[in-house]
């Protein structure tokens, strides 16, 4: 028996999110960050800590355990770990809905809270990732053992199949730093970056150089997702799940050896959460990518149905990404300009855009939007939000 | 868990690894081994206890000839593998295994330059001692000079 997705379609809402500030040390503790942006979200949810049934922490940091004590929740009906890397919290947003749909819980928190520049930073975060003894023995004695590592040959290799230049993910890179310039709260907010700051930046795992590479950031995020029909009596302006699917590639412990070398996490789960909302990518007015590099953006670009495969150099070009252009991407500036907040960053943006609450960076049209994720070896979740 | 090697840090392959040890014995002897379903006949790589492909459990290392071409790669400028910050740059290769259809397997390029890297370029498995003799890891040379 399979449930008709459709069912669940614009059955939940976003109805409250909250952040903390980004920074490079934060000179608080993870569990002090997770309180931060789990309390604020819940204030703006309009909604008080007891109200909230279900928790869903990240992999890495404080559990629900620690958050639900800490926030007085005596009877927390249910949590768990949605194990998607950076593609968790768009996944959550599946949980959530299946578990408010199915009477499962009312008011369910999302969080992430990292130290992820001053404290464990990504080398101490990569154990997580699945197939740990392939990459112990078959990997990591050729000094090849960190994710930027890993998906420069991705990008080597769509460069080679499809002639996508550097130029292209510098377009992308550059239009992440011209939105956060217009964003108070991103870390690169006042540190302006051209073109040629991009192609002069120094070689780090080639093709990747500096200005390709996320962010390492201190700082939390969190968001509630309550019934739809409960949310209309709430003080913010919903935002609704109208679809949402997560997947893994094929053979999700291993980047290299897919039959078909480019397949993702979404280039499945993107049509199913597209089916789900009953809507096509041409239906979205823009999108918030996940970028932990900018190359693997312009792949998320194409798996994600914005364009066809072999085709995201053009897509990117005369700045049809930019805030002002035809297809808006990350106005907050994303991973590789806002901050890294695994993604949860994302959703966020993507609510206050839907609100129009995005201030300096408010896309002229923001009715319906799409949400990606990434994590580990390429697992995938695709969101479409509507307002 | 990475053991540590005095000489040079750099991490080594756990050779006790029950499900592995096998290919390592082989790369001993400078055979390379990947494995074979016998009910499918299709290789697959990494070495995995039952076929990705079709599920069955009838999965045995089979030898196959140490040749392929350059697939994919990445030169690491910044290495954050311990043992490894004084080889930088250096080139990681995806090599696409001749005999062995659908295999890309992970290794160094020697006795190569850097500029002489390109897709489709044929090359050869070269068996590697690690710097304390213990185990020999599988590099990639040019077959031919170009």
């Amino acid at each position: 028996m399979t449930v008709d997705l459709r069912e669940l379609s614009d059955k939940a809402c976003i109805v409250g999110i909250g952040q903390t500030d980004y920074s490079k040390a934060s000179g608080r503790s993870v569990q002090t960050l997770a309180l931060q942006a789990a309390r604020a979200a819940i204030a703006d949810a309009g909604l008080k800590p007891h109200d909230i049934d279900a928790i869903l922490p990240y992999i890495l940091g404080p559990t629900a355990d620690e958050i639900a004590s800490q926030l007085g929740i005596s009877d927390l009906r249910y949590s768990s770990i949605i194990k998607m890397g950076g593609a968790t919290f768009v996944a959550c947003l599946e949980t959530a809905a299946l578990l408010i749909h199915n009477g499962v819980a009312r008011n369910v928190l999302v969080f992430c809270a990292r130290n992820g520049r001053s404290g464990t930073r990504v080398t101490g975060r990569v154990n997580t990732i699945p197939g740990q003894s392939f990459r112990r023995d078959f990997e990591s004695p050729y000094g090849f053992s960190v994710p930027g590592q890993w998906y420069a040959v991705l990008a080597r290799r769509h460069m080679i199949e499809f002639g996508t230049t550097r130029e292209d993910a510098g377009r992308f890179a550059v239009a992440m730093r011209k939105h956060a310039n217009l964003n108070p709260a991103a870390m690169m907010r006042d540190v302006p970056m051209t073109m040629d700051d991009y192609m002069n930046s120094k070689p780090i795992f080639e093709p990747f150089h500096l200005l390709d590479c996320c962010l390492e950031s201190d700082g939390a995020g969190a968001y509630i997702v309550s019934a739809a029909e409960q949310a209309k009596d709430m003080p913010q302006k919903p935002v609704f799940i109208s679809g949402v699917a997560q997947a893994k590639p094929t053979g999700s412990d291993d980047l290299f050896n897919r039959p078909d070398f480019f397949e993702i996490g979404l280039t499945k789960a993107a049509p199913r959460a597209f089916a789900m909302a009953g809507m096509k990518p041409s239906d979205m007015d823009g999108a918030m990518i996940y970028d932990c590099f900018s190359y693997v953006a312009l792949l998320e670009i194409e798996e994600a149905g914005f364009c066809a495969r072999g085709e995201v150099g053009d897509f990117v070009k005369d700045g049809r990404i930019e805030l002002n252009g035809a297809f808006p991407i990350n106005p907050h500036g994303g991973l590789l300009s806002e901050a890294h907040i695994a993604g949860i960053n994302h959703v966020i943006e993507g609510v206050r855009q839907l609100r129009r609450q995005a201030g300096a960076r408010q896309m002229r049209k923001a009715a319906r939007l799409a949400v990606t994720g990434w994590g580990d070896l390429g697992d995938g979740a695709l969101a479409v939000l509507r307002s | 868990m990475a053991s540590d090697n005095a000489k040079t840090q750099k991490p080594l392959p756990d050779r006790a690894d029950l499900d592995n040890a096998a290919f390592w014995a082989a790369t001993a002897e400078d055979r390379l081994q990947v494995k074979l379903c016998a009910a499918c006949s299709r290789h697959h790589w990494p070495p995995r206890l039952g076929c990705p492909y079709c599920g069955s459990d009838r999965v045995a290392w089979s030898a196959v000839d140490p040749a392929g071409e350059v697939f994919s790669w990445t030169v690491i400028y910044r290495s954050q593998t311990p043992g490894f910050e004084a080889e930088v740059p250096y080139a990681v290769v995806l090599i696409a295994l001749k005999s062995a259809p659908g295999v890309r397997m992970v290794g160094n390029l020697v006795n190569c330059a850097l500029e002489g890297l390109r897709a489709g370029l044929p090359v050869e498995a070269v068996f590697t001692p690690a710097a304390d003799n213990s185990v020999k890891l599988v590099n990639w040379q040019p077959t031919e000079r170009s």
